[in-house]
């Protein structure tokens, strides 16, 4: 019966429902976990719910104070980051506005969680690491909603490391207790490319590796493992001038540029 | 007033049922699309809807009597606020049946083009699924069984956390 609304007025169904109630409609059938990532919907809704939604963009540049703006999507609020300290960098961002700091000039050397769109800041707990490291990753994951709840991953070497080491540290901060745990150390084979940002689906955190390779690390268990690039690419790296990876309808996505210039975009599905 | 609801302008619609229904006019210009056909001077004295059951059409055609005699909000800037609550109280009374009738009623008000009905019925759906868990939201719109996500992709969709705070 539910099936005999057309995905006009379905779509206008769910225009109408929280942030909260669409993530339920997600997990309730193919159709509709499909349909909430429509992006006639997610404009719709955006519009009706004045959810703002855009880019950060952070220009980084050899003095302390990095240029972070906020680029507003089509028809969005825009989001004045002034209220920013000025030397912050933003290290992370979640999709659902939540982004991580950390600021040069203040000792000792600490996170901090934001809120842009209601200007809340907190200070985490102090770093347990620091000094002699280099960080080289660091995510924000949303795993609670009922109640917020988020871990942050920090991924890091030690500066003795010589340029080429794929063996890297993790400290994770829970945001319920509210503290850093110790770092585990992961044996990766090959190098992140941390370049990019990283994409965050399902509770888990992907990063492209030096072999073309996936690094994934799930948030809730905390287990890293990894993911072998699409058959093609693996066959013929050398057709693909660049690769992204990028999130599509709610999964992992890469995107290659071939040599004639078109992309394609591989999608990550289970079964 | 002027006008007597005798000597106004009667249009008939008949559902796909074969029941007809006599309303003024000025009801039946609720709808944009009947509106837009009689403008046009293509409806007959006979306005077929052939996908409308009876009990659908006259569950529009009361709400449409009842917002075509409420002063709009645009005609006249100091409508009394009873006439706003009456309305508000109304379309809450109109809104308690059952859930097929409402996506009956959705879809006819779709296909006739009346805006603030297709608005109501959207808000009553979207209102009923209200902070209830994916098992139940499922009952409530009665799913389809088979289209189920796998119990692997369904974890994953329970991980998608679209939003942060309250």
């Amino acid at each position: 019966m539910d099936s005999k609304l057309p995905n006009d007025l379905k779509i206008e169904i769910l225009s109408r429902t929280s942030l909260k109630d669409l993530d339920s409609m997600r997990c309730t059938s193919k159709a509709y976990n499909a349909l909430t990532y429509d992006s006639h919907l997610v404009q719709k809704h955006k519009q009706r719910n004045n959810i703002i939604s855009g880019v950060l963009i952070q220009h980084v540049s050899d003095s302390d104070s990095p240029i972070k703006e906020f680029v507003p999507s089509h028809k969005s609020d825009s989001l004045d980051l002034g209220f920013l300290p000025k030397d912050a960098t933003i290290l992370s961002s979640s999709d659902q506005g939540i982004i991580v700091f950390s600021r040069e000039k203040i000792f000792p050397y600490r996170y901090y969680v934001c809120k842009p769109t209601t200007k809340q800041n907190l200070q985490l707990p102090q770093l347990m690491n620091y000094g002699h490291i280099q960080t080289k990753l660091v995510a924000i994951v949303v795993i609670g909603s009922k109640r917020l709840q988020y871990k942050i991953a920090r991924f890091f070497q030690y500066k003795n490391m010589s340029f080429n080491a794929t063996t890297y540290y993790c400290d994770i901060f829970d945001s319920r207790p509210f503290i850093w745990t110790k770092h585990k150390v992961l044996n990766l084979s090959s190098r992140m490319l941390s370049s990019d940002p990283l994409i965050t689906s399902g509770g888990s955190v992907y990063c492209l590796m030096s072999n073309s390779d996936i690094f994934k690390f799930d948030a809730y268990s905390e287990k890293w493992s990894k993911l072998s690039s699409p058959y093609p690419m693996y066959n013929t790296s050398r057709a693909y001038t660049s690769k992204k990876l990028l999130k599509y309808e709610g999964k992992l996505g890469l995107a290659c540029k071939k040599t004639t210039g078109f992309w394609e975009i591989w999608i990550h599905t289970i079964d | 007033m002027s006008t007597s609801s005798s000597s106004s302008k009667k249009i008939v619609l008949k559902s796909a049922d074969n029941e007809t229904f006599e309303i003024d006019e000025i009801v039946a210009l609720e709808s944009q699309a009947i509106k837009n056909m009689i403008e046009d001077e293509c409806a007959d004295n006979v306005i077929p809807l052939g996908n409308i059951d009876s009990k659908t059409l006259s569950k529009i055609i009361e709400y449409c009597k009842k917002h075509a005699e409420s002063p709009k909000k645009d005609d006249n800037a100091d409508i009394d606020e009873k006439a706003v609550e009456d309305l508000k109280s109304f379309d809450a009374e109109f809104a308690k049946v059952d859930m097929p009738l409402i996506q009956d009623i959705l879809m006819a008000a779709n296909f006739l083009n009346i805006d603030n009905l297709i608005g109501l019925m959207c808000r009553t759906i979207a209102d009923r699924i209200k902070g209830k868990t994916p098992e139940e939201i499922r009952k409530i719109l009665n799913i389809n069984k088979n289209d189920l996500l796998s119990p692997e992709q369904e974890a994953k969709a329970r991980e998608e956390n679209s939003w942060a705070f309250d």
